[in-house]
């Protein structure tokens, strides 16, 4: 089973918003729009690049591209990160000039780009504007909760290994909780490792508390209404 | 080369009103060397001749200097005129520059039963990768195009006028604000009041859509210093750029005028 996140800047927004229409299967990932790492994705490679895809050819070849369009920051060690971004077709790219440093926390901000009359436009979708994290350190962290026919899944920000969890639902642990990949638009070749969501097996919940190993603990409750739908605000963290 | 030889041509032709009739000479006023034309209206009448144009965009949102250089030839009732421009223009790191798109316009003309309109296209090759505009679509931005026009004049006396209509299919590079193919509806109208024998005033009000800049005023001073020679100098504002009307995603306000400068010769 696969999970589809579409028009995406940050992925648990997106799979919040699509996840229904894609769980059969993204026909037309191709033109999805995305940024890839997602916010609060980890274990990013290191020789990867920032990747953002537009509805359309970006600008036409050649053509010289703003580079404070996209900066990123090293959140680990300070300052901006020195890099390039180049266009291709409809994808934008940051290259950072030495690499993305292991163990290190990035973020990333996408400005809208200046307007200048007389001039090819690059036109970014709203939704892609804005700022969000990623690291290449191998921690395994919660990214959001997202509803899917009424079963909660939990956006995993790498891929499920053999890592020590413990996930209680409505304060009873043991669930037989699912593995679901993930994927960004039907576009398989975005993310070079695989992402994960658990899904539960059943609806209705009401409050998930979520404990990887002995370092971190989310604790999920729902907007008031009681709907799950709450859950998709990124990073719902109440005091673990 | 192109250019050249078209004028060397046209200079062995006898504009349709300078025809030689057997018999007693009769006075009449000396036919108009230049021909009646605005910014979109494209020459009526006249001799054939060679165009020297500079547009340049002042304000905020300027930073385009187009020059251009036209060659007209009369052949029997055809008018050709080619032209090609060349621009200079802004990006978000440097200033470049780059060929815009050839233009050639074929008009046709009853001279006898009439003198009065014309008929024809205008076509539009790309001849290099240019992109910015001034205050026409299909001028500088790379792409492919043809237009079918209609022109017709009007008066006789020291107060001229003509129309233009133009309607056509445009192919641009696809890339923001232009769509990848678009239809264009053109209507324009000029007038020229002549001030004195070497004087006069030239203003022009044109529509155009699909079009970057939709509605256009033109005021020009048109000077003929000597014989054959006739320089130009006016503003072009486009009123409905200032007014947000526009395809490019840019807030409304007066920021932009073009100024024009050009040169005019007939043989």
């Amino acid at each position: 089973m696969r999970l589809c996140a579409d028009r995406s800047r940050s992925l648990p927004l997106a799979l919040s918003a699509t996840l229904l229409l894609c769980a059969g299967g993204c026909g037309e990932g191709d033109q999805s729009t995305y940024i890839a790492p997602f916010d609060g994705q980890t274990d990013w490679p290191v020789g990867q690049p920032l990747e953002v895809a537009l509805p359309n050819d970006a600008l036409p070849p050649d053509y010289p591209l703003d580079q404070g369009l996209l900066r990123v920051v090293d959140l680990t060690n300070g300052g901006l990160v020195e890099g390039d971004v180049v266009h291709d077709g409809r994808r934008l790219r940051f290259y950072p000039t030495d690499g993305w440093a292991p163990s290190t926390d990035y973020a990333w901000t996408l400005s809208a780009p200046v307007d200048r009359n007389r001039e090819p436009h690059l036109m970014i979708p709203p939704g892609l504007l804005g700022d969000a994290t990623f690291s290449t350190t191998a921690r395994l962290e919660l990214v959001d909760a997202v509803e899917r026919d009424d079963e909660l899944c939990l956006l995993l920000s790498r891929a499920f290994d053999d890592d020590v969890l413990r996930i209680y639902l409505d304060g009873v642990r043991g669930a037989d909780w699912s593995i679901v990949e993930v994927t960004v638009g039907g576009v398989e070749d975005v993310q070079t490792k695989t992402l994960h969501a658990l899904c539960a097996p059943e609806a209705g919940v009401e409050t998930v508390r979520f404990e990887v190993g002995d370092s971190a603990v989310y604790q999920l409750t729902p907007d008031s209404g009681g709907a799950l739908s709450g859950f998709r605000s990124l990073h719902r963290v109440v005091d673990p | 080369m192109m250019l050249l030889a078209f004028l060397g041509v046209a200079s062995a032709q006898d504009a349709p009103w300078e025809e030689r009739i057997e018999g007693d000479a009769v006075e009449a006023d000396a036919p108009d060397d230049f021909a009646l034309q605005g910014v979109d209206v494209l020459p009526m009448g006249g001799r054939s001749g060679l165009s020297v144009g500079q547009a340049s965009v002042l304000g905020g949102d300027g930073g385009t200097n187009a020059w251009s250089v036209h060659g007209r030839v009369n052949a029997g009732h055809a008018s050709v005129r080619v032209g090609l421009p060349i621009a200079a223009y802004r990006t978000p790191d440097q200033r470049t520059a780059g060929l815009g798109n050839l233009t050639a316009d074929v008009l046709y003309r009853d001279d006898e039963a009439h003198p009065e309109w014309q008929v024809g296209a205008s076509v539009h090759v790309p001849t290099g990768r240019t992109y910015t505009w001034v205050n026409d679509a299909e001028e500088l931005w790379s792409g492919v195009g043809i237009d079918a026009l209609y022109q017709r004049r009007f008066g006789d006396g020291p107060t001229q006028g003509a129309i233009r209509t133009a309607i056509g299919i445009h192919g641009p590079a696809n890339y923001a604000p232009f769509p990848e193919v678009y239809a264009k509806v053109d209507i324009a109208g000029v007038v020229d009041q002549r001030i004195s024998d070497a004087v006069g005033f030239v203003g022009e009000g044109s529509f155009s859509w699909w079009d970057t800049s939709p509605v256009d005023l033109t005021a020009m001073l048109r000077v003929d210093p000597v014989d054959q020679l006739r320089l130009r100098a006016g503003l072009t504002l486009p009123v409905a750029a200032w007014a947000g009307w526009q395809p490019a995603q840019v807030v409304s306000g007066v920021r932009e005028t073009t100024l024009r400068l050009e040169l005019h010769t007939a043989h």
